[in-house]
């Protein structure tokens, strides 16, 4: 039988850290971009990618909130596929531009929150199936 | 199966006492079509307006674009799980309202985005600028969930489309056009020394704001799956999708898909086309493995030689893109690749987030990051003020005359990934 995965949040997303207090997060406190350094490290240390770092279709340097999904477990190599699609989301994200969360109307913000939020959430059906 | 398409030429639009079509003109009764739409009680109030080619008008924020089409004959109706009941779709007869389309503005969420300008340099870029658009500026109930908002201002889009659409039922249409493919095995029979071609098509399916629908099937739920062509013209996939406005799919692309026509229409010439498989994108890794690994299996299944592979969005989308091109690759299948590129506004950088060897034929839809000047316009329907946080906008884009500086990420359909629009890249 095929093992449950594992897993942890990576979150700078304030109704990701709420609503899902009984999973195990790893808050960010920082923008986007340092959700994804954080990932990279975490991807560096052995951890997998479950969720495409790039999820969703929004601009990556315009959204301000980013959550991903990486093995609990850090394996004692690092995974190929995980590096490049993590480098390649740095890349876009660096090359975007980007959107201080200071600048946006709070309105505004609540939105990009709620579809990372539905963002992850579709993630997370398909890793608790 | 055997569909037949049923064209009547709209070129002009009005309101009148009378929803109905004479001599190619479209007449709205105005009251009776925003009564309708307001028997939702998720939604406080509708305006319809009436969007020409050549007018001075900007909509602005598009959420969806459907074309008006009616049953005439065969089992089932247009847009089936959502207007109609789930009966297979894609035979007997439709009419089609061509040339007029139902466009749905209003704010769901505050980066909103998608122009269609009715003129003007922004009007090349879309093919919504020349069509002649029935627009529901439509405001939902106070304190709705983003999620039921779009739900409302979609299942209002469809409505309005079959409520059109009714108007051409007993008109003669001015032209017929007749779509019929052979089961995969008899086609590859009558066929035997051509190459044998299937579509795979990816749908975008990752939650709020970025859901397509399949007889109302939300397809992240999916495995990949057959549908047969004609299913398309009668509105078997309807888009939720409301975010990347330039290479989104809305439901009247899915209507209209031109790579199903082109396919059509080689079929018996120089290629055997079996039919479509569809696949989603969806948010999870092992999703995209799962999904690029049965959508290859399928293809096989059919006996392909070949595989016309469209992607829907861009970013992690990419990665379905290549997985299901070296799949393919791999199994001894070609592949050519439609895509668009976000290869920054001086279309330096690399195009695509994720790339391969393998992916030797594809063709470009335009970059997205290309700057576009638009220039102020006299009528704005919908709300402008969105302008400052779409996605091709950004900070200042809106100048204090009105004009706008976006990319054409923020135009309707203007990298559009199954080739439907003007942009395209080149290799030179």
């Amino acid at each position: 039988m095929r093992a449950k995965i594992g897993f942890v949040v990576l979150t700078n997303n304030p109704l990701v850290l709420r609503q899902y207090d009984e999973l195990k997060l790893v808050p960010v406190d920082g923008d986007a971009e340092e959700v994804y350094i954080k990932a990279r490290n975490l991807v560096h240390k052995g951890h997998r990618l479950l969720s495409h770092p790039l999820s969703g279709n929004i601009k990556p340097g315009l959204a301000p909130y980013r959550t991903i999904v990486l093995t609990e477990e850090a394996d004692r190599t690092v995974d190929l596929d995980s590096l490049n699609y993590m480098s390649a989301a740095l890349e876009a994200v660096q090359r975007t531009g980007r959107r201080a969360a200071e600048t946006i109307p709070a309105a505004i913000l609540n939105d990009y929150a709620a579809v990372d939020l539905s963002i992850f959430e579709s993630a997370l059906l398909s890793l608790q199936a | 199966m055997r569909l037949e398409l049923g064209k009547i030429k709209i070129s002009d639009l009005a309101f009148g006492p009378q929803t109905k079509v004479e001599a190619g003109t479209l007449y709205v009764n105005q009251a009776e079509l925003e009564a309708l739409i307001l028997e939702d009680p998720a939604l406080k109030s509708c305006t319809v307006h009436l969007a020409k080619p050549g007018e001075k008008t900007r909509i602005v924020p598009v959420k969806d674009v459907v074309e008006p089409r009616c049953k005439v004959s065969g089992p089932g109706g247009p847009f089936p799980g959502f207007i109609s009941k789930v009966n297979p779709v894609g035979s007997g007869r439709t009419h089609v309202l061509s040339g007029a389309a139902v466009v749905t503005t209003g704010k769901i969420v505050g980066f909103q985005e998608g122009i269609i300008d009715m003129s003007g340099p922004g009007a090349d870029y879309t093919p919504f600028s020349k069509t002649y658009n029935v627009v529901l500026d439509i405001e939902p109930v106070e304190g709705i969930e983003q999620y039921a908002h779009e739900r409302a201002v979609r299942l209002a889009g469809l409505k309005t489309a079959v409520y059109l659409g009714e108007a051409g039922k007993d008109i003669k249409p001015d032209e017929i056009e007749v779509y019929e493919l052979d089961p995969f095995t008899e086609a590859a029979a009558k066929h035997p020394n051509l190459p044998k071609v299937a579509y795979l098509m990816m749908l975008l399916s990752q939650g709020l704001l970025h859901d397509t629908f399949v007889y109302g099937v939300d397809t992240k739920k999916l495995l990949p799956t057959i549908i047969h062509p004609n299913e398309l013209f009668d509105g078997a996939i309807v888009s939720g999708n409301c975010v990347s406005a330039c290479d989104k799919n809305t439901t009247y692309h899915h209507l209209n898909n031109p790579v199903v026509k082109e396919l059509y229409r080689r079929h018996g010439q120089d290629i055997c086309f079996l039919g479509v498989v569809i696949s989603n994108e969806n948010v999870t890794l092992e999703d995209k493995e799962r999904s690029s690994g049965y959508a290859t299996k399928l293809i096989q299944m059919l006996g392909a030689d070949a595989a016309v592979i469209s992607e829907e969005g861009f970013g992690n989308p990419d990665a379905d893109l290549i997985m299901n091109c070296e799949r393919l690759e791999a199994s001894g299948i070609k592949t050519v690749l439609l895509t668009d590129e976000y290869a920054g506004r001086d279309g330096a950088s690399q195009s695509l987030a994720d790339i391969s060897p393998q992916a030797d034929a594809v063709v470009s839809a335009g970059n997205a990051n290309e700057l576009i000047q638009l220039p102020p316009m006299e009528t704005v329907i919908g709300n402008l003020a969105v302008t400052d946080v779409i996605a091709g906008g950004f900070e200042g884009s809106k100048a204090a005359d009105g004009s706008l500086t976006v990319e054409l990420q923020a135009i309707m359909g203007a990298t559009n990934e199954l080739g439907f629009g003007y942009v395209r890249g080149i290799n030179y």
